[in-house]
């Protein structure tokens, strides 16, 4: 684990790997529909632990920034603004 | 109380000596004097098997009021708490009596048992010695010649010494089980033909003993206990003692000997919880818990068989077949709302060819408060799966909440000093 804060292409690795392991394609373009991508609650709830136990702490997350999220760019904004934040 | 047979023999180090010659050892010991002189109930601590089997048949063969233990179990809290239960603790080797902090009457044949405190602290049980004896009404027993692989003092030990105790023609063969090869072989040589051990002891063997070795070894009787008998052992035990009875067997020292298995099968007949026989151990479902009320409990030891006890084990009834799916207390997932039990996706794992051993508990995660995490332990002799395989094969099987969401790769099976996998 590290305190270092994660950068927005680690994360969008960690959301790959989340996708590869549920058989699904990677993302290619941020823009994607997160429906689209087949990237569900569940794997937004994984990848917040994993984005956790990276940096090695629990993040406070906006709850108003997660209610708009539609797309994987909003994905990686959101959690590269809990970095940031915590 | 039942009479002990004290011609029956156990083996130490593969020689003979009967429960009469264990006795004198404990006499000359001067054990039953320390016992007199604590005039209280008393735990006496012990260092190695024998010394272990010589409290056992001075407990069983008076009227005293006593427990034997480990000298590894006697930990500082345990100590605490023996003393404020009203225990003189003897110490076999040096023949010390610690005085406890509190008086207590004894009661003439008890005999009490810690819990195994896998969930806790270890509790102290007491029993008589016709409630931990679950074989007393066990009808023509035939000559048999058991190993002992349990802790001794643990409930599973008893329920394999005290048929040495009280069955005629009952031999032990206490085992080291920190050398599974040794074991194995040393139950050749000694012809044991019967064994009551854990799920997690025989995946254990099937990774360190060569096939050859297990099968060397007639078993005719095997029991297993203490943890779910999964479809994989099972089959896997059937397949390599074919002309064994295999037997699984749900018991808690509180609770005691509730169920026995014998059709090879997973789980049990719903038809148990019909039963209406008072010499049997009931077992209701309320709630999805599993409660028994059984003449072998520690509450038929105080003369309140009728009361029945929540065992904290959550089952589900399917079909006509019963499944354990974990603890109440720490089992379920809260995975957003939705219930994930840890047995039902071990199970639907352990059918996974590579996998051998697994582990599945919650992890706490943002927004879905729990989500599932496996440990495995990957079969030798075959490609191990990627995450990725082992995601596709629980899909379908296992709701998507349930399939675990962490995988973590294990080196080895862990294996307490209860023969069972850490909870």
């Amino acid at each position: 684990m590290s305190d270092t804060p994660m950068k927005r292409d680690q994360i969008k690795d960690l959301m790959n790997a989340i996708l590869a392991r549920q058989g699904k394609a990677p993302i290619t373009d941020e823009a994607a529909s997160l429906r689209d991508a087949g990237f569900r609650s569940l794997d937004f709830s994984e990848l917040a632990l994993r984005v956790e136990r990276a940096v090695g702490r629990e993040l406070n997350f906006d709850a108003a920034l997660m209610r708009s999220i539609s797309t994987a760019a909003d994905v990686l904004n959101f959690f590269e603004k809990a970095c940031q934040n915590a | 109380m039942p009479e002990v047979v004290r011609t029956n023999q156990i083996l130490f180090d593969e020689c003979p000596v009967t429960w009469s010659g264990l006795l004198d050892g404990a006499e000359r010991k001067g054990l039953a004097s320390r016992l007199r002189e604590a005039d209280r109930p008393a735990a006496i601590v012990v260092d190695d098997a024998r010394a272990a089997f010589e409290a056992v048949a001075l407990l069983a063969g008076g009227e005293w009021d006593g427990m034997m233990l480990g000298r590894e179990r006697l930990s500082p809290a345990v100590r605490e708490m023996l003393s404020n239960s009203g225990y003189a603790v003897i110490d076999a080797a040096s023949g010390e009596v610690g005085v406890p902090k509190v008086p207590a009457r004894t009661v003439a044949g008890r005999i009490a048992l810690l819990t195994s405190g896998s969930t806790g602290v270890p509790k102290l049980v007491q029993h008589q010695w016709n409630t931990l004896f679950t074989g007393r009404n066990m009808q023509r027993v035939s000559a048999r010649r058991w190993l002992v692989p349990y802790q001794a003092g643990t409930y599973a030990w008893y329920q394999v010494v005290t048929l040495g105790l009280f069955q005629k023609d009952q031999t032990l063969i206490p085992v080291d089980v920190s050398d599974l090869v040794r074991l194995f072989q040393v139950a050749g040589r000694t012809r044991a033909d019967s064994i009551s051990a854990t799920p997690t002891f025989w995946r254990q063997a099937m990774l360190s003993v060569p096939r050859a070795d297990l099968q060397a070894v007639p078993f005719r009787s095997i029991t297993l206990g203490g943890e779910t008998a999964d479809r994989k052992i099972l089959d896997w035990l059937l397949a390599l003692y074919p002309s064994a009875q295999l037997t699984h067997i749900y018991a808690s020292t509180e609770a005691g000997a509730c169920i026995v298995v014998k059709d090879g099968q997973a789980g049990f007949p719903a038809g148990i919880l019909e039963r209406n026989d008072p010499s049997l151990p009931e077992v209701k479902l309320q709630d999805g818990r599993l409660w028994v009320r059984s003449p072998y409990s520690s509450r038929a030891a105080e003369g309140r068989a009728d009361s029945w006890i929540d065992t904290g084990d959550l089952v589900e009834r399917r079909g006509d077949r019963v499944f354990f799916v974990g603890r109440a207390d720490s089992a379920m997932i809260n995975v957003g709302g939705n219930k994930a039990y840890p047995a039902d996706i071990e199970a639907v794992l352990l059918a996974h060819p590579a996998i051998l051993w697994c582990r599945v508990r919650g992890v706490k995660s943002p927004f879905v408060g729990n989500l599932p995490e496996a440990d495995v332990f990957f079969a030798e002799g075959r490609p191990a799966p990627e995450e990725t395989d082992l995601v596709a094969f629980c899909k379908g099987k296992l709701p998507e909440y349930a399939i675990p969401r962490f995988w973590n790769r294990l080196e080895s099976i862990p294996l307490q000093s209860t023969l069972k996998s850490p909870l």
